[in-house]
């Protein structure tokens, strides 16, 4: 009664970039224990290729459509979020082998544990069960805690690791007991059964209702499940009103544990949050009962985006400390991204998700020279920067770039991601009126202008008798790769606006 | 038992609420850490609640809402046990379990 | 008589939950969390769930009260000293905040639940032979349609087990310490 094939092996094929990721964190960890090195190059390197050869194969399978499991879907929408995790995790990689602190520390669990929180990603945006979702979901989230808290010895590190494993688990518990109700009305788990795509359940048992019935049922049940859940999603991207945990972990974590949660963490909640609402209310088949619910949505998301990006910029104006103005500007995309999920329809959907690509360029940049600088000065504020900007061209052009861009200014690809964000907002779902949204995109751009330029004015306009930084020639060609990227793909855009198109797949 | 599904979702909603209360009441991080451990569990109840709604409506039992239920009370396990690593790391090095949680942390931000 | 039972195991399992919260020592919050979840645990198990109460009892009752017991005594929280330093820590406003915000969240999910118009079974709430949650049937749904959720599981803990033994082990390295001492003193 129970045989192989039962086993669903046949799925197995479409996983070989998961796959890859997990074979290559145990082959991290063994040879660990084999090497018994502190300071180790190899290990890295390991988990670089390993990195890269799952990236291979997600371009190599871009296009394919498919189901593994029942569980996994294979797609471009997810294939685009995974590919940007794995970029961003080799990066953050390279940031650990460049960076002189964090050499003193064992360094096989800490690419280990970088590597299952990418595995933890690969599993939350490449999925429409929300069974996997929650296990991705924590899986990203516990190794990201004990990376917060890796240099226990230090204060701050410790209590940054504290706050966000106590602040996660909220947010765990709300997501899940906000599913636990969803579950108690639909029947089901899937999200393509809730929506009505599918008929038939691929791993349940036909009792499921759709959300439309649901809805009609019991619409306070729903209403709340899908505020829990958001609340949920909020700790992961750090929106409002969940963002408070952000400055603070950001600030205390090790630098290149910053990059991993402010870049691919925070882009893998979108890429699930994307998915869930995409699918339940954005795609074209939804019913007349689901097409009205998704206009009260859109307008609770729109809030959410708005608050995010005042909370934000408002805050990143009183900073002193060059990482904390970084996180609180982090948290302020995240409602630049939200506009794009708010306007729900497939036009704002793409217009977020060629500004996420956006996102992982510029702040991937940004962090890099945080890296190099706090390294070399031992100090993360912005005086330390002061009269640097001459003295480090190879570093400090390409972070003008990188500020340049985050303010959205022409011809950077962050100006480009915003424009697409306001046509957006100007031409939401049927029934929306997001038109003050845009306004208040533009006033918070003006807004964030001042406090990217006061880092500019400090590099290049101020002076100081401390001496050269010391040059590191790898992380000045890293900057000069993002910085040409950032302007390359402001110009030409083309290419990354069909990556997004072709991720779009998500709502057919 | 012939007690409806709204009773069940009912206990699960104040569990839940009372884990809710403690996490933002308390500041001694252990008690923290079980409030989460009590809402982990009433969204269990909540499943649980809906299987047995599911599986009555039915007439045979359903698979999804027991296996998550397994699967929630392995995610609270390692919850539990990565919270308390880091509290037992907290203490340690601040000889406190008690944590301002919404006050800005460390040196370098007093400073400024 | 079993329906009455339900609410005498619900009833103890919110008293002990609002123990837990309100206890100022945390062992005697640990003891009350074990009789919040022993009451679950009976709710699951008149409901049809027997073996999830099972492991309600084995996951919770065994390993996870024992982790938290074994923390609050490691760390001393049980002594006089250490509930004297957690007292009169919390301010008023607070308190108020947070009675607020439970208080608010608790009747929005009554309101809602009392809203909801499921659907009630013909035959009532009974459940066929072996429970709701069969043993034969929870596997194969677990190595059959669920088996990458169940591998994914087992990342998790391999994930948690490693993050957990880097957070707790005490640290050996010198320069560290100093290091960060020469950083604070900077700051």
């Amino acid at each position: 009664m129970f045989a192989l094939q039962d086993l669903h092996l046949q799925g197995l094929s479409l996983l070989s970039p998961e796959l890859t990721l997990v074979t290559t964190a145990l082959v991290v960890l063994m040879m660990d224990l084999i090497w018994k090195e502190r300071d180790s190059w190899r290990l890295g390197a390991i988990g670089l290729v390993g990195l890269g050869a799952a990236a291979l194969q997600l371009v190599s399978a871009h296009g394919t459509q498919g189901t593994a499991f029942g569980l996994v879907s294979i797609d471009n929408f997810g294939g685009f979020f995974k590919l940007f995790t794995s970029a961003a995790t080799g990066v953050c990689i390279v940031f650990v082998m460049l960076d002189r602190r964090e050499r003193r520390h064992r360094i096989g669990e800490y690419y280990f544990l970088l590597l299952s929180a990418a595995i933890g990603i690969f599993f939350m945006v490449g999925t429409y069960n929300l069974l996997l979702l929650v296990l991705g979901l924590e899986l990203a989230s516990l190794a990201s805690y004990s990376l917060a808290g890796f240099h226990k010895g230090e204060k701050r590190s410790a209590e940054a690791a504290m706050k966000y494993v106590v602040f996660g688990g909220l947010s765990a518990g709300v997501m899940v007991f906000g599913i636990s109700l969803l579950y108690a009305v639909t029947g089901t788990l899937d999200m393509r059964v809730m929506s009505g795509a599918l008929a038939i359940d691929p791993v349940g048992e036909g009792v499921a209702r759709s959300l439309a019935v649901a809805l009609e049922q019991s619409p306070g049940m729903v209403a709340l499940a899908m505020i829990l859940i958001l609340g949920g999603f909020s700790f992961k991207i750090s929106s409002a009103p969940f963002h408070f945990w952000a400055p603070d972990v950001y600030e205390g974590s090790p630098t290149p544990v910053t990059t991993f949660l402010a870049v691919a963490s925070k882009a893998g909640g979108f890429g699930a949050l994307m998915r869930f609402f995409g699918v339940l209310f954005v795609a074209p088949d939804v019913g007349e009962m689901v097409a009205a619910y998704r206009n009260e949505i859109g307008m609770v998301l729109a809030l959410v985006a708005a608050a995010t990006m005042t909370l934000g910029n408002l805050a990143a104006l009183r900073q002193t400390s060059l990482k904390r103005m970084l996180a609180y500007s982090s948290v302020a995309h995240a409602g630049y991204v939200l506009v794009g999920v708010a306007a729900m329809n497939q036009a704002g959907m793409e217009a977020s998700l060629f500004y996420l690509a956006a996102y992982y360029f510029m702040n991937l940049g940004a962090f890099g020279f945080l890296l190099y600088f706090s390294g070399v000065t031992g100090r993360e504020t912005l005086e330390s920067l002061r009269g640097m900007g001459p003295k480090a061209p190879m570093i400090t052009v390409p972070m003008v770039i990188f500020l340049v861009s985050l303010t959205g200014i022409p011809p950077m690809v962050g100006f480009t991601g915003k424009l697409q964000l306001l046509y957006a907002a100007m031409g939401p779902a049927e029934g929306l009126q997001l038109g003050w949204l845009a306004v208040c995109l533009g006033l918070n751009s003006v807004i964030s202008l001042y406090y990217y330029m006061r880092v500019v004015r400090v590099l290049f306009l101020e002076d100081s008798d401390e001496p050269r930084p010391e040059p590191q020639v790898p992380m000045a060609v890293f900057l000069c790769l993002m910085a040409f990227l950032t302007v390359w793909f402001g110009l030409f855009f083309t290419p990354l606006l069909d990556l997004a198109r072709s991720g779009m797949d998500l709502l057919t | 038992m012939n007690v409806p599904t709204e009773h069940l979702l009912i206990l699960s909603a104040i569990l839940f609420a009372i884990g809710m209360g403690g996490f933002l009441l308390r500041r001694n991080m252990i008690v923290v850490l079980m409030s989460i451990e009590l809402m982990l569990n009433a969204a269990n109840l909540a499943f649980l609640a809906g299987a047995r709604q599911h599986a009555a409506l039915a007439g045979h039992w359903v698979a999804e809402g027991p296996v998550m239920v397994t699967f929630v009370i392995a995610v609270a396990a390692v919850e539990a046990a990565v919270g308390l690593a880091l509290v037992i790391a907290f203490y340690r090095r601040k000889q406190t379990v008690s944590l301002d949680r919404l006050s800005p942390t460390g040196a370098a931000s007093k400073a400024n | 008589m079993v329906d009455l039972l339900f609410y005498v195991a619900a009833a103890v399992s919110v008293l002990c939950a609002l123990g837990v919260v309100v206890s100022a020592n945390p062992v005697q919050s640990v003891m009350m969390l074990l009789g919040s979840f022993t009451g679950i645990a009976l709710i699951y198990l008149l409901a049809g769930f027997q073996f999830l109460a099972a492991i309600q009892i084995l996951v919770y009752g065994g390993a996870i009260m024992v982790l938290f017991l074994f923390v609050v005594m490691l760390l001393n929280q049980g002594d006089p000293v250490a509930l004297a330093r957690e007292q009169g820590v919390l301010h008023k406003e607070q308190l108020a905040g947070g009675l607020a915000v439970a208080g608010s969240a608790l009747a929005v999910l009554l309101v809602a639940v009392a809203r909801t118009d499921l659907p009630r079974p013909i035959f009532g709430y009974l459940w066929p032979e072996g429970g709701l949650d069969p043993l034969l049937g929870m596997a194969q749904a677990m190595f059959g349609p669920y088996v990458l959720a169940f591998e994914g599981a087992s990342v998790l803990l391999l994930a948690t087990a490693v993050g957990v033994m880097t957070l707790a082990k005490r640290q050996r390295n010198k320069p560290v310490a100093a290091a960060s001492t020469s950083e604070e003193a900077s700051a």
